[in-house]
């Protein structure tokens, strides 16, 4: 579920994004902590570890300073708080990007866009506002503590809304 | 109408054969007179709130959103198909409903459309009930861009159009699939609009007339 070296996403080295700077994006690296496609989850997420999503997600998003990938099979509906959001799933909610926002050509996105730079790949879709002016204010989901103990105590994720920490 | 600006001469050109080849030797290009004064027009109006009514692109909105416009992409004629498809009650489509659903937004919200060539793919009833609501949905003094082909048939869906720069646009479209062009005469996009004003008609050397209206 959690895993940093899946091997379907290949590591940073080896992506090729030829209008990119691939020191602050390319795809999902070894570094990368993995949701799994069979995941669903409900609740908000914070962390301060690049993330990458194949599963389902409900809630808020919040990577702050590091980079989040949904994958082509991702389904999320929340609200996105990152430095480099890269979608090629499906996305409802607001997205928050503080550096860029790249659609790739399988991603879908119905929401609105604050993120100084956007890149958007033929076959995108995309749906809703965009604002390239507007400075990104990631807010405080939880504590570290409520965070923890709503981890610990939840086994059922589709039945409960929860926090998730990644650090 | 307003006073066609200079340097004009020889793009105006009475029953020229109507063919998307604007720029000798530069296929697909098309070189554009309304897209200039829209965006002067909308210089000093503040934040400017832009309805792209095309799918999103990156040359386009790297153009607005380099001017700072808060740009709104309703990909209008994807998802008017997309609605008809799904569509499977018993009475007849409502396009009123669609336009509903379809702009959420509060009056007065727009100081820019592009439409680009939309109207020439609805009937004019349809075309009629658009402006209308454009014209609810926009600002006063706020800015519309429309084309009109004068071609006897026209691409089976509106052609893209990507922002090259000010003067230029460059279009996709799939030449093999056409339909029939509404044609619409001056006098019926007048009647068309006929809550806005018209700021200009451009007659393009390829048979497109742009269309550039304002909200009284």
């Amino acid at each position: 579920m959690w895993d940093r070296k899946d091997p379907r996403y290949p590591s940073q080295e080896t992506t090729t994004e030829p209008s990119m700077d691939n020191k602050t994006f390319a795809g999902p690296s070894d570094s990368f902590v993995n949701i799994g496609s069979s995941l669903f989850f409900k609740g908000d997420i914070e962390g301060t570890e690049d993330l990458a999503i194949e599963g389902e997600i409900e809630g808020k998003i919040n990577l702050k300073d590091n980079n989040l990938h949904l994958g082509p099979k991702s389904r999320i509906r929340a609200e996105i708080y990152a430095k480099t959001v890269t979608i090629e799933g499906d996305v409802r909610g607001d997205v928050y990007a503080s550096e860029r926002l790249i659609i790739k050509k399988s991603g879908r996105l119905n929401g609105n866009i604050v993120a100084p730079r956007l890149v958007l790949e033929d076959g995108a879709r995309f749906k809703g506002t965009i604002d390239m002016e507007k400075s990104v204010e990631p807010p405080k989901i939880g504590t570290r503590e409520a965070a923890s103990k709503s981890l610990l105590g939840s086994s059922d994720s589709r039945d409960k809304s929860t926090n998730l920490e990644l650090s | 109408m307003g006073t066609n600006p200079s340097g004009l001469k020889g793009l105006f050109k009475k029953g020229v054969p109507a063919q998307l080849s604007p720029i000798e030797g530069q296929e697909n290009l098309h070189r554009t007179l309304g897209l200039k004064e829209f965006v002067a027009r909308l210089e000093g109006r503040g934040k400017v709130h832009l309805l792209e009514m095309g799918p999103a692109l990156q040359e386009n909105i790297d153009y607005l959103g380099g001017r700072s416009y808060k740009v709104y992409i309703q990909d209008f004629f994807e998802e008017l198909g997309q609605a008809r498809r799904e569509f499977s009650g018993d009475q007849e489509f409502s396009f009123e409903k669609f336009l509903d659903r379809t702009f959420p937004n509060p009056d007065n919200t727009f100081d820019a459309v592009l439409a680009w060539d939309l109207f020439n793919y609805l009937s004019p009833k349809e075309a009629n009930t658009l402006a209308r609501r454009l014209y609810l949905q926009m600002k006063v003094g706020g800015v519309l861009l429309a084309f009109f082909s004068s071609s006897k048939t026209i691409p089976d869906s509106p052609l893209v159009y990507r922002i090259i720069d000010t003067n230029t646009l460059q279009y996709d479209s799939n030449p093999d699939n056409q339909r029939t062009a509404p044609n619409f005469t001056n006098n019926e996009i007048v009647k068309m609009m006929d809550r806005f004003a018209v700021v200009n008609f451009y007659f393009l050397r390829n048979g497109v007339r742009e269309a550039l209206l304002a909200k009284k």
